[in-house]
């Protein structure tokens, strides 16, 4: 698995890179602009962009031939693959405590760790969706699709859902009646089964792949 | 004697290709070149043993192992080089030992990776996608020779490689066929290179294993000759393998030990061997 995590980070880590600047700019400016607490959802999509950067390069070198003949099993290949990409979560989840932290001022009125729990969900959540799809399909043809279901979260969803829940939360202060502690182990809970899900399902699909 | 490989009622259908119904063993320590005209079948026979490709029936075993269910351990021992090096074009000589470190754990060996990538002048700093075709095999097989591997397969892998290059290549298939338990499968259209390194020649054609035998006993079975329109006409059929027809007669394959023992006949190389056959099949 080792192989597989550190092949990940030597291709693409230009592209990491820069995805890492480009959000720090984007840190640098929400704080000044008083909105730090959106942050974390914008560092989801770093695990995003990394799977589809992961995905193009192996097309690209068709290293799934040479790992194919190698001594790695198929569930080892996809769990290397799904440590990583976990890896690609971990600074959205860790923004949480740290703008906590830093800038209590600008956090959300939620206790940290159901901020955490969330992100986690949103993060590792989507990527346990978009990864069997990969996997099954063309990138381009999953690409297309996720392109679809973004534009639509985004721009329709979203902002339809989020205004509204933020004017709320800021208009309270904590409510003692909802259940956070709860609330956040079950977001955890339901990460870790769609993940489990989803590995079992991309593990299934690379041992029917032929080359 | 064990067998490094064994392949037992093999068989795979593609589109329109069946390769197989297919037998062949392979001695442990030996070397066969595995030939045939493009499309014959020998890229997907290498691909059903590393598990690239599931066959639909049949079994094949390397070193003594059911490829269905060899574990991680038990691949270690098996090495590969394509006609091309499937590995990121980002990744540098130093990168690409990492990887397989990671790969090979224990197995690895970085003593000799260095020692080849030295023998051969592989550049350090530079991205293996900038590297020449030559480079990328030989830095191919300087992986695939660098964990203690007892079972190699290369496929077409000095195809398009120049002769001072695949002479470098022969020589380093020679050293590690220095260890008797090291077992060779190349498969090739240079067929010089393969009479000058295989104890055996496996010849595939349309997907069917028309022979395997050891190399200096086909050109001991066969032999070439000249013949006018009339001596043509009275050879037994059944000595004749191919022939290629020409104004004054036709040059002829035949079996030594079916034509007259006064007939001159001419050593015939592995190529024209296998020219003859398929040509003498259409």
């Amino acid at each position: 698995m080792k192989a597989v995590i550190y092949k990940e980070f030597l291709t693409i880590w230009k592209q990491l890179l820069l995805a890492l600047l480009l959000l720090l700019c984007l840190c640098v400016y929400t704080y000044s602009d008083g909105k730090l607490a959106i942050m974390p959802l914008a560092f989801v999509w770093l695990p995003m962009i990394t799977i589809s950067a992961v995905f193009g390069a192996d097309l690209v070198s068709q290293i799934d031939k040479y790992l194919a003949a190698s001594p790695l099993e198929a569930r080892t290949i996809v769990l290397g693959r799904y440590a990583f990409i976990w890896l690609m979560c971990l600074p959205g989840i860790f923004s949480v405590p740290a703008i906590s932290w830093f800038a209590p001022q600008q956090s959300l009125p939620l206790p940290w760790y159901a901020q955490m729990s969330l992100i986690m969900l949103l993060a590792a959540g989507t990527s346990a969706v978009e990864l069997p799809i990969i996997y099954k399909f063309d990138t381009q043809k999953a690409s297309v699709a996720f392109m679809f279901i973004y534009v639509i979260a985004f721009n329709f969803l979203l902002p339809r859902i989020l205004p509204p829940m933020v004017s709320w939360l800021q208009g309270q202060s904590q409510p003692e009646g909802l259940p956070f502690v709860p609330l956040s182990l079950a977001g955890l809970g339901l990460t870790l089964v769609l993940n489990f899900i989803s590995y079992r399902l991309s593990v299934k699909i690379y041992n029917k792949n032929q080359y | 004697m064990t067998n490094a490989i064994e392949l037992k009622g093999i068989w795979k259908r593609l589109d329109s290709f069946q390769l197989g119904p297919l037998d062949m063993l392979v001695p442990e320590g030996s070397v066969v070149g595995y030939i045939g005209e493009n499309g014959a079948g020998k890229s997907t026979t290498i691909k059903l043993m590393l598990g690239l490709m599931r066959p639909d029936g049949g079994t094949i075993r390397l070193l003594g192992h059911d490829t269905q269910t060899m574990g991680p351990k038990e691949k270690q021992d098996l090495a590969f080089v394509f006609d091309e090096l499937f590995l990121p074009g980002e990744m540098k000589l130093k990168q690409a030992e990492t990887f397989h470190r990671y790969l090979y754990g224990d197995a690895w060996q970085t003593e000799t990776f260095r020692a080849l990538c030295k023998r051969f002048k592989l550049p350090d700093e530079r991205a293996i996608k900038l590297y020449s075709r030559g480079m990328r095999m030989q830095l191919a097989l300087a992986l695939a020779l660098s964990h203690q591997a007892k079972l190699l397969l290369l496929d077409e892998a000095t195809s398009g490689l120049d002769p001072v290059i695949r002479d470098d290549v022969l020589d380093i298939l020679l050293e590690y066929l220095q260890d008797e338990r090291h077992t060779i499968l190349i498969s090739s259209h240079i067929l010089s290179d393969i009479e000058k390194i295989a104890d055996y020649i496996a010849f595939v054609h349309e997907g069917r294993l028309l022979f395997m035998e050891a190399k200096d006993t086909l050109t001991e079975k066969y032999g070439l000759t000249s013949l006018s329109k009339e001596q043509l006409a009275e050879l037994d059929p059944s000595a004749v393998v191919g022939k290629r027809v020409h104004r004054f007669g036709a040059d002829v394959l035949v079996k030594r030990d079916l034509v007259p023992v006064n007939m001159e006949l001419e050593k015939a190389t592995v190529e024209e061997i296998m020219v003859y056959m398929i040509k003498g099949s259409r």
